[in-house]
């Protein structure tokens, strides 16, 4: 059976698109803002490993500081916010509707960066909690359940008044992620940072927490891109939606249990159960590549642009860290790779390789479909590509592989721990410093394209009649201004 | 403002509009097999490396037997630790068989001191001690056996070492609880010198 949703006139998609052009625009100019201020963050971090000294007297930007500043910079500010921005465009477009509501998804978004910002300047101000993913202060997490109650609670009800009934399997990852996030955000700030359990219990909360938000959250909506996007891009239909079906049921009942790597300092059956999960994990993962395999098979990667290629990347990162994550849950190899740099290699390949380039693929490609004003310099975000594609590759190279020898020289009782740390640690950390000083300059770039395209669609709608009636946003109001720029296209 | 630029960006539009549809086939039987593989898989792996669900087995230990194995005393199975506690003191004198030397030290394997029905006067003997002239199975000796009240000082450790000596070797007597072993202890805390067997045969066998 196919559904071929292509009903709409050009007229009302643009009603559509204008309805959510300045709410996308403030959440994806913040994102990349995030992203820039993040990679800084870990630029800072990453040189701080080789060469200690470096701003060593200021304690606003130590080592242990700057990994978990960067790190909620990135996940809270960057890559959720992100994905906020393209599951609303993704909800909208398949659903065929306006944005309900844009004034409570600006408050909403104004009020998460608030809470984001909040959050990591107190982690700076060393007030962090010390649970990964939940570092942010315990008074942060009721402000960020709070914008995203409202961010969460736009996007359901605009997917509530969808005109196209039937659903395209990328709305049911998005729905569960909706669904999943205000959940995991409340159980595991509630149970770690305001009212800690006690012992062994908080880790066990916090992996579980970690893959809540990784596999699950931005697991899924990074999914739903995918599956999204490259069908799109290749004017493809989706091989077969219950493939599709499959690999969301399995994820969703196993995605949850597979933050708890064995070798940590938990009961053996808790790193064995969250190895079987990811296996699962990384089986659906194989059946999800199939289909989209299926799905693209013989086009050429040219025709879908630029943006095919970020989402292509997005896929086979999100592809490769299932996979390795799964191998790496294995006890034999768990043994070598624990306390090195490997599991924040996995960790740099999920969010950076799989969740980044796929949000910035979406960014890219709707971007100047919502606001009908092209990039002014596609060169660079081909620049903005290769800079970020070569960078977050060499950054996970270096920790997978750097990891690894660093593991296996930590084992052997033979090789002294200097050895060690000179050929297992020191190239390595130097490879990674490269890699995240070029994702910092994709990012600049990045932040720079999209910041002049929010004041250029600012300053057009200013010429266009007020950016009042704009905002306003009613039917006839829209209509009158299209023709306007339309005109000016031709 | 030509015609060819207006084309193309209506061409783009156009096809911007179409959203991708789904095919919808049948999941191959393939999967499933797959699945229920990976499942009895996962099971096994379990059933391996999950050190039977117990929240004390940690890596690298596989199971419960290993980790007991390197905690001496702190083990929860009073046999175990029992075990210990007798490896620690008593082996010397009355050996690993339970037997102990001919001529020295009376065997417990089998010893009418150990099977009867209550631990009180082997608590006594283990806490002052025992001296003078004793028959173990009809048999006399004669020696003496120090207390160890002070040694094993916590009343699990005792009660787990009477327990290990009842049922061991083919003894075959109840258990002896920790709380039996307080009473004990507080009953002969003033006691301060060994037994003799008239004075033991005189008491319950039975904590009372
Ligand atoms: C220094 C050596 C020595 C050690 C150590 C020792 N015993 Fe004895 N045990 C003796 C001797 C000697 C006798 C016989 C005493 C007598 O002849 O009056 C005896 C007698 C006994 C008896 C009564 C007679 C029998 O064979 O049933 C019991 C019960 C007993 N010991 C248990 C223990 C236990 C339990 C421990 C460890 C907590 C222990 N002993 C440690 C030397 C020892």
């Amino acid at each position: 059976m196919d559904v071929t949703q292509s009903s709409k006139s050009p007229s009302d998609w643009t009603e559509i698109d204008s309805s959510y052009r300045f709410p996308t625009l403030f959440l994806a100019s913040k994102a990349v803002a995030w992203l820039l201020l993040g990679s800084i963050f870990s630029l800072i971090a990453s040189i701080k490993m080789h060469s200690p000294s470096f701003l060593a007297s200021c304690p606003w930007v130590t080592y242990g500081v700057m990994i978990p500043a960067a790190l909620n910079a990135v996940v809270y500010g960057f890559a959720l916010q992100g994905a906020f921005a393209a599951l609303l465009w993704i909800t909208m477009r398949l659903g065929q509707v306006k944005l309900v509501g844009p004034g409570y998804l600006f408050i909403g978004s104004a009020l998460w960066n608030i809470g984001v910002l909040l959050g990591v300047i107190g982690i700076m101000a060393g007030h962090g909690s010390g649970h990964t993913y939940l570092e942010m202060p315990g008074f942060v997490s009721p402000i960020l359940f709070a914008a995203y109650t409202l961010i969460g609670g736009i996007a359901l009800v605009t997917f509530h008044k969808r005109q196209v009934r039937e659903l395209y399997p990328s709305q049911w990852f998005i729905f569960a992620a909706l669904y999943w996030f205000p959940w995991i955000l409340t159980a595991g700030s509630y149970l770690l940072v305001m009212s800690p359990v006690r012992g062994v219990t908080q880790m066990i909360i916090g992996g579980w927490y970690a893959s809540g938000l990784n596999v699950i959250v931005l697991g899924f909506v990074g999914i739903a891109i995918i599956q999204y996007m490259l069908p799109k891009l290749t004017k493809r239909d989706l091989h077969n939606g219950y493939l599709s079906l499959f690999s969301f049921w399995i994820i969703m009942l196993f995605g949850g249990f597979t933050g708890l790597l064995p070798g940590q300092s938990l009961p053996s059956w808790v790193g064995s159960l969250s190895a079987v999960c990811s296996v699962f994990v990384a089986f659906a993962w194989l059946v999800l590549a199939y289909n989209i395999y299926r799905t693209i098979g013989g086009v050429s990667g040219k025709s879908g642009g630029l943006s095919y290629k970020f989402i292509y990347f997005s896929a086979a990162a999100g592809l490769l860290s299932a996979v390795l994550t799964a191998w790496a849950s294995r006890a034999s190899v768990a043994d070598v790779i624990q306390f090195t740099l490997f599991l924040p290699g996995l960790k740099w390949l999920h969010l950076y390789g799989f969740v980044g380039m796929g949000l910035l693929g979406c960014i890219h490609y709707f971007l100047p479909k919502i606001t009908g004003i092209e990039w002014s310099r596609p060169a660079q975000w081909t620049a903005i590509f290769w800079t970020y594609a070569i960078g977050t590759s060499l950054v996970g190279i270096a920790f997978l592989v750097g990891g690894w020898k660093h593991g296996k020289g930590l084992i052997d009782p033979e090789t002294p721990f200097m050895d060690v740390v000179r050929e297992g640690i020191a190239p390595f950390v130097r490879m990674s410093t490269v890699g995240e000083l070029l994702v910092f300059v994709a990012a600049a770039l990045l932040c720079w394209n999209v910041t002049t395209l929010f004041c250029r669609t600012y300053c057009s709608c200013l010429c266009l009649g007020g950016l009042s009636q704009n905002k306003a946003g009613t039917s006839s109001e829209t209509k009158k201004s299209q023709p306007k720029k339309s005109s000016k296209n031709k | 403002m030509s015609a060819k630029p207006k084309k193309t960006v209506h061409k783009k539009k156009h096809a911007d509009e179409r959203e991708p549809g789904v095919h919808q086939e049948p999941v191959p039987v393939l999967l499933f097999v797959i699945l229920l593989l990976l499942a009895f898989w996962g099971m096994m792996y379990l059933h391996t490396n999950a050190g039977g669900f117990n929240r004390y087995v940690y890596g690298p230990f596989e199971s419960y037997a290993m980790v007991s194995d390197v905690q001496p005393g702190s083990s929860d199975d009073p046999m175990k630790r029992g075990a210990d506690v007798y490896k620690s003191i008593c082996l010397p004198c009355h050996q690993s068989s339970g037997l102990g030397a001919p001529g020295q030290f009376p065997p417990l394997a089998g010893s009418d001191w150990v099977n009867v029905e209550g631990p009180n006067r082997m608590l006594r003997i283990v806490i002052n001690g025992l001296s003078g002239p004793v028959e173990v199975n009809g048999q006399s000796w004669s020696g003496a056996m120090p207390g160890f009240g002070d040694l094993i000082a916590s009343d699990e450790d005792l009660a787990a070492v009477i327990t290990y000596v009842r049922n061991s070797w083919g003894n075959e007597a109840s258990v002896c609880t920790p709380e039996e072993a307080a009473l004990v202890r507080s009953e002969s805390a003033d006691r301060g010198r060994p037994w003799s067997s008239p004075e033991l045969l005189n008491l319950s066998v039975e904590v009372q």
